[in-house]
C-alpha cells in the first residue's frame, strides 16, 4: 500500500527538485538579508540600532532586518501562521513559555549541531537557562533577555512609614494592612499592592511556592482546586474585597498598573524585573525591588524564568539559518548581554559576565538589581508540559471570574479542575 | 406570455466537432478529478506515512552528525525507490498544503470540464460562449469561497492542532461531542448568549438610532449636510484604530468618559475590565461607528418616498406621528430589512473591536463566538475544535438568514 501511495505522491511531486548537500560548516559566504521578528517597543530602538550596527562592523555580508511584530502573544500568532505557510523569518523572539510547545511541534531548528560545529560555549548560560531553552535534551533556542517576577515598591514611603516587604505569603496580610491607606469615606486611597492578573506568570509562584501544582506529576490532573490553591485564592480575594489590593486585568492593565504606582495610587506592584529601568525613570521617588513572597514554609522562594528566548525556525532555508546562527551568537555575546542588562532591567545571563569587572560596576550602580540577582539560584525553567500554556490560560480566566466578577471561589476552581483534566486527557 | 422568437439564440445543430469536444471534455475532466482526488488523499490521509519517513530522515541526520558530519541543506529521500522531497528531514505543513491545494485546483478544473461537457450538450453554442465568459469568476468563487467551507468541515472531524497540523488524525465527531456534551458546551452557550446580546443591541442602535438620526437630519441645508458628514465619518475609520482610542476613552481611571461623568458627580465604572460593563463598552464603540451609516441609508430611502403621500395625509388631517407611523415606517420597510439582514450578519461575526478592546475578557464576559474561535486556534492551538465551532456557527447564521428572508417575503411590502 505504501508503495502505491508513494507513487501517487511522486506523480504530484514530479516537478520537485531535490538535492543533497552536506555542508562543511555553517559559514556565510555570500551577502544575505535576514529578518528578525522581535517584541521590542519603540523605546528600545537605540539598543537595537546599537546592537545591529556593532554586528555589521564585523559581519558585512549579513544584513539584519529587525521587524517589530508586537507582544509575545502576537509574535506567537504570526510565527504559527508563518510556519503553516512556509514563509518564516530567519530568527524569532519568543516568550519563555513557548519553547515546550514549539519543541513538541518541531518548529525550532535544533541548535546542537551548530553549537558543536562553531564551538559555542553553551555551558556559560548555566544549567537552569539551558534547561529552559531545551526540549527533550535538545537545544532548540537560546536565552536572550531574561527576567523574573519581582515586587517594585516605593522605598521612600517604606522608609518613612516603616513598611517591611513580605518574604512569605502569610506575611502579606500584615504588610497590606500597613501599606494600604483609606479615604475618610472608606474607599482606598493607596492600595498595598497590585496583582498583575493579565498574565499567569506574575502570580503563579504565589501558588507554586505554597505547594500548588498547576499540572500534577501524572500529567493528567491538577490541584488547582485543592486545599492550598483554595487558601491562596481566598486570601487574595479577601484582600481585593477589603480594598488592600487591586487586580489589574484586561488589555490596558499593564499601563494602568504602572501609572497607578507612579501616581502614588499603590505602594507596590507585582511585575517583571525587566522593567526596572522604566519604573526608576518614571518615578519621582526611590524605587525598591524585591523578590516575590515565598512559601509559608519560609524556605521556598522559587521563581520562573521570564523574558524571551530566540529561535531559528526549522523550515527556514539553510542559508538563512546559517546567517541567523551568526547573528544569534553575536546577540548572546557577554558584551551585548551586559549592554542589554544595563539599559533595561533584564538579567545578565552569561556566567562569564557575572564575574566581570563591568558587571560589578553595573551592580554597584543598581543595588536593587544586585539584591534580586543574589536570589537568582531560585530561578527555574518554565513548566515543560506542552499543554501548560493552555491550562494556565484556563486558570487565568477562572481567577478573573473570581477576582474581577466576584464569582464563588470553590465552584469556579472545581469547574476549572474539571476543564484542566479534560484538556490534559485530550493531549 | 409570448416571446419574440427572433430574440432567442439560434440553435446550431450539433456538429461532429462539438461531439468530439464533448467526449474529450468528459475524459479529461474525469481524469483530472481522479488525479486531484488521489493527490488530495495522498496529502491528507497519508500524513502518518509521511511522518514515518520524516522519522527515518531524522535518524539518518542524527547518524551523520554522530559520525562528525554536519548535515544541512535539502534532503532527497528515497522511500521504496520513489523520490520525495522534504526540508531538513521534516514533513512541512507547506508540503502537505502544497499537495492538497494543487490537488483541489486540479479537481476543480476537472469538474469544470465535466460541467462544460454537460452544458455543451444541453445548450446552444451561443449560450455556451456566455457561460465560458462567466466561468473564470465562477472558478475563483468555488476555489476561494466554497472550498474553504468544505475544508472547514473536513478539519472539524480531525484532531488537528495549530502546532502539529501535519500529524493529525480523523477523529469522527469528537469535537462536536466536546462542543455539545463536553466542557465546550458551557462556553458555547455562553458565547452564543454574548453574541446574541451584542447582536440585539447593535441591531437596536442601527435601526432605531439610525432612523431617529435620519429624521433629525432630514433637512437639506448646509449646516445639516456638515453634521451628517460628521456623524457618518466614524464608519470610515479602521475598527482597530477606533478600538485603541476607545480603550483610553473608556479607561476606568484615566479615561475621558469617566472624567466627564465625575464632573457631574457620577462615579463611572472600569468599563472594559468589569464583567458587567465590558460589553457595554464595546457597544459604545459600535454605536459610534454604525449609527451614521444607518442614518445615511435611511435618509436616502426617505428622500425616495413620494411627497404626494404626505400631502394627501395632511389634507386628511393626519398629524406628524400618524404620518410617520402609516407612511414613513411602512415605506422604509425594505430599507429596514436590508439594514437588519446586513447588520445581523455583521454583528454576529463581530471580532476586531472585541479582540482589540478586551480579547474576550474580562474572564469570558465578551467572548463572542468569533473571538472564541480565534482563541481556540491561536491561544490553545486547537484548530479542529475551532473548526467545529465555526461549522456550527455557520449553520446557525445560515438558518437565521433563511428564516429572516422567508419572514421578510411575507412581512415587507416593496411596492411604492
Amino acid at each position: 500500500m505504501k508503495k502505491y501511495l508513494a507513487f501517487a505522491l511522486a506523480a504530484i511531486m514530479l516537478l520537485s527538485v531535490a538535492q543533497v548537500s552536506l555542508a562543511e560548516s555553517y559559514e556565510v559566504t555570500e551577502p544575505i538579508t535576514i529578518q528578525w521578528w522581535h517584541a521590542h517597543e519603540d523605546r528600545f530602538n537605540p539598543q537595537l540600532e546599537y546592537m545591529i550596527s556593532k554586528f555589521n562592523e564585523t559581519n558585512p555580508l549579513i544584513t539584519v532586518e529587525a521587524v517589530y511584530i508586537g507582544s509575545y502573544g502576537e509574535i506567537n500568532t504570526q510565527l504559527i501562521a508563518a510556519v503553516a505557510s512556509g514563509d518564516v523569518p530567519a530568527l524569532c523572539t519568543a516568550n519563555t513559555s513557548y519553547p515546550p510547545s514549539y519543541g513538541a511541534a518541531g518548529i525550532c531548528e535544533v541548535l546542537d549541531p551548530y553549537i558543536e560545529a562553531s564551538g559555542y560555549d553553551i555551558a556559560d548560560f548555566g544549567e537552569g537557562l539551558i534547561a529552559a531553552t531545551s526540549y527533550e535534551g535538545q537545544q532548540i533556542c537560546l536565552p536572550y533577555l531574561i527576567s523574573t517576577q519581582v515586587m517594585f515598591y516605593n522605598k521612600d514611603d517604606a522608609d518613612a512609614e516603616g513598611i517591611v516587604m513580605p518574604t512569605t505569603f502569610d506575611e502579606m496580610e500584615a504588610f497590606l494592612e500597613k501599606a494600604t491607606l483609606f479615604n475618610e469615606d472608606g474607599t482606598t486611597k493607596r492600595y498595598g499592592t497590585v496583582f498583575a492578573g493579565w498574565d499567569y506568570w506574575y502570580y503563579e509562584m504565589l501558588y507554586k511556592n505554597n505547594g500548588v501544582n498547576v499540572i500534577n506529576d501524572d500529567g493528567l490532573t491538577t490541584d488547582l482546586n485543592g486545599e492550598a490553591a483554595t487558601y491562596v485564592t481566598n486570601k487574595i480575594n479577601e484582600w481585593i474585597q477589603k480594598g488592600y489590593a487591586y487586580y489589574a486585568y484586561g488589555t490596558d492593565a499593564s499601563p494602568n498598573m504602572r501609572q497607578l504606582f507612579w501616581d502614588g495610587g499603590t505602594f507596590s506592584v507585582f511585575h517583571t524585573s525587566s522593567l526596572y529601568d522604566l519604573y526608576v525613570q518614571q518615578s519621582d521617588f526611590e524605587v525598591g525591588m524585591c523578590w516575590l513572597p515565598g512559601g509559608n514554609d519560609g524556605e521556598t522562594f522559587k521563581s520562573e524564568v521570564g523574558g524571551s528566548v530566540i529561535l531559528i525556525p526549522a523550515n527556514a532555508s539553510q542559508a538563512q539559518k546559517n546567517a541567523a546562527w551568526v547573528f544569534l551568537q553575536f546577540m548572546t555575546t557577554p558584551e551585548i548581554n551586559l549592554y542589554w542588562a544595563d539599559n533595561t532591567g533584564y538579567f545578565p545571563t552569561r556566567r562569564s559576565v557575572l564575574a566581570s569587572e563591568a558587571c560589578a560596576e553595573y551592580l554597584e550602580r543598581k543595588p536593587s538589581m544586585k539584591n534580586v540577582m543574589e536570589m537568582s539560584q531560585w530561578i527555574n525553567p518554565r513548566n515543560q508540559n506542552p499543554a501548560y500554556d493552555t491550562v494556565a490560560n484556563l486558570w487565568r480566566h477562572a481567577l478573573a471570574q473570581i477576582f474581577v466578577e466576584g464569582a464563588p471561589v470553590q465552584e469556579i476552581l472545581d469547574q476549572l479542575a474539571m476543564e484542566v483534566t479534560e484538556e490534559l486527557e485530550d493531549q | 406570455m409570448r416571446t419574440n422568437s427572433l430574440l432567442r439564440a439560434p440553435v446550431i445543430p450539433k456538429t461532429r466537432g462539438i461531439k468530439t469536444a464533448h467526449i474529450l471534455l468528459w475524459i479529461f475532466g474525469a481524469l483530472l478529478v481522479i488525479i486531484g482526488l488521489l493527490g488530495y488523499m495522498a496529502g491528507d490521509l497519508q500524513v502518518p506515512f509521511l511522518q514515518s519517513i520524516a522519522d527515518d530522515v531524522h535518524a539518518a541526520r542524527a547518524a551523520a552528525q554522530n559520525a562528525g558530519l554536519p548535515v544541512s541543506g535539502e534532503i532527497q529521500l528515497f522511500a521504496d525507490g520513489v523520490p520525495v522531497m522534504f526540508w531538513d528531514g521534516t514533513v512541512s505543513a507547506w508540503f502537505v498544503s502544497f499537495v492538497m491545494n494543487t490537488a483541489v485546483i486540479i479537481m476543480l478544473i476537472g469538474l469544470t470540464l465535466i460541467f462544460n461537457a454537460v452544458m455543451l450538450k444541453k445548450q446552444s453554442w451561443e449560450d455556451m460562449k456566455d457561460l465560458l465568459c462567466v466561468e473564470p469568476a465562477l472558478f475563483f468563487f468555488l476555489l476561494f469561497v466554497y472550498y474553504p467551507v468544505i475544508d472547514l468541515i473536513r478539519i472539524s472531524v480531525t484532531d488537528m492542532r495549530m502546532l502539529s497540523d501535519t500529524t493529525f488524525e480523523y477523529a469522527g465527531f469528537k469535537n462536536f461531542k466536546w462542543l455539545f456534551a463536553g466542557t465546550g458546551s458551557r462556553y458555547f452557550l455562553e458565547s452564543l448568549r454574548i453574541t446574541a446580546t451584542y447582536t440585539f443591541w447593535e441591531l437596536f442602535i442601527t435601526l432605531v438610532g439610525g432612523m431617529l438620526l435620519a429624521l433629525l437630519f432630514s433637512r437639506l441645508n448646509k449646516l445639516f449636510n456638515a453634521m451628517r458628514t460628521i456623524v457618518f465619518m466614524p464608519k470610515y475609520i479602521a475598527v482597530a484604530t477606533s478600538a485603541v482610542v476607545f480603550i483610553w476613552i473608556l479607561n476606568g481611571r484615566f479615561g475621558i468618559l469617566n472624567n466627564a461623568l465625575s464632573a457631574v458627580g457620577i462615579q463611572g465604572p472600569d468599563w472594559l475590565n468589569n464583567g458587567s460593563t465590558a460589553l457595554t463598552g464595546i457597544l459604545i464603540l459600535t454605536g459610534w461607528r454604525v449609527v451614521g451609516y444607518a442614518m445615511m441609508i435611511y435618509l436616502s430611502a426617505m428622500i425616495g418616498i413620494p411627497q404626494d403621500y404626505y400631502e394627501a395625509a395632511a389634507i386628511d388631517g393626519a398629524d406628524s406621528i400618524s404620518r410617520f407611523r402609516y407612511i414613513t415606517l411602512p415605506m422604509l420597510a425594505p430599507t429596514t430589512l436590508f439594514l437588519f439582514v446586513t447588520t445581523f450578519i455583521a454583528s454576529m461575526k463581530v471580532f476586531q473591536s472585541v479582540d482589540v478592546m478586551t480579547g474576550g475578557g474580562p474572564g469570558r464576559a465578551t467572548n463572542v463566538l468569533v473571538q472564541w474561535v480565534f482563541n481556540l486556534s491561536f491561544q490553545d492551538f486547537r484548530v479542529a475544535r475551532a473548526a467545529s465551532v465555526s461549522v456550527v456557527f455557520f449553520a446557525i447564521l445560515l438558518f437565521c438568514t433563511i428564516l429572516t428572508m422567508r419572514w421578510s417575503n411575507r412581512a415587507v411590502n416593496y411596492d411604492q
